[in-house]
């Protein structure tokens, strides 16, 4: 993969990502940046090789990891949706990744997972829900 | 495929996600005909529409890819050594190799055998030069 392609596929599929757990973008933007940083200094084969399910696993299980920490340093307010089931859920619903990957991604149980998502789905409905009956009432 | 009463339908417990990812032509058609499960259908729908809108929020704004991308190529073209650079590493690396085997070679052939077969390959060929010459 050569590096203009490489990074494409890190500012529209892994930002989005960092984006929706941390629901800061100039935060969600550093974080990019630090886990693309730690990875290359690993091993410069992993963004190259993106198409392998392995790499891919792992960039999104970085991501999630350093979210985890920078949410205890900046004391980022305490949301209904913690960290884990965000990522549950995104990368289920919207990446599409098999149960049993995220599980082993989140290092729980398929069974604990398949309950985060369906926590996940409940709350992020009543937040959709929420802000569509506000912006009906500010209307 | 039978049709029931708006109220209770049986077949609506079985329509979910995957219904409407591999509809089946039996079911399309009771659907059809099955206010319950066309209720149900419904709001699968709006269930993945707002899937949808929810995750849409979080896409790349352009502002941001545009500094994401010259954050990344920085620091994929610092992490990533030039050709240049690979080809005088590798010009270093084949010189220092070249002089440390050729110092082995010497110090392996110095030695009294092969010194002793020189000097034998050495008397000969004056030998047969002289006798050649005379």
């Amino acid at each position: 993969m050569k590096n203009t392609e490489v990074v494409d596929n890190l500012s529209d599929v892994y930002f989005p990502f960092s984006f929706y757990l941390l629901e800061d973008e100039l935060q969600a933007l550093q974080l990019v940046v630090d886990v693309t940083t730690a990875i290359m200094i690993e091993s410069r084969d992993v963004l190259g090789e993106m198409h392998k399910l392995e790499n891919r696993v792992l960039t999104y299980k970085r991501l999630y990891e350093l979210a985890l920490k920078r949410k205890l340093q900046i004391n980022l307010s305490e949301e209904e949706i913690s960290l884990k089931e965000k990522t549950a859920f995104y990368l289920s619903e919207n990446i599409g990744l098999q149960h049993q990957v995220i599980a082993l991604l989140l290092e729980i149980e398929e069974i604990e997972l398949k309950q985060l998502i369906s926590s996940a789905r409940f709350k992020v409905f009543s937040r959709e829900r929420r802000i569509s009956q506000e912006g009906t009432r500010a209307n | 495929m039978q049709t029931e009463s708006r109220s209770y339908c049986f077949h609506s417990k079985q329509i979910g996600h995957h219904t409407l990812s591999k509809p089946s032509k039996n079911m399309s058609e009771h659907i059809e005909s099955c206010p319950t499960c066309r209720y149900k259908v419904q709001e699968l729908l709006n269930e993945r529409n707002t899937l949808e809108s929810h995750f849409k929020k979080y896409e790349t704004p352009e502002d941001i890819r545009r500094e994401l991308k010259r954050e990344l190529n920085e620091v994929i073209n610092s992490l990533t050594p030039k050709m240049k650079d690979k080809v005088v590493k590798g010009t270093k690396n084949f010189n220092a190799g070249l002089k440390l085997n050729s110092f082995h070679f010497l110090m392996h052939f110095i030695q009294p055998k092969n010194l002793k077969i020189l000097f034998v390959t050495g008397f000969l060929f004056l030998v047969a030069r002289s006798l050649i010459d005379s």
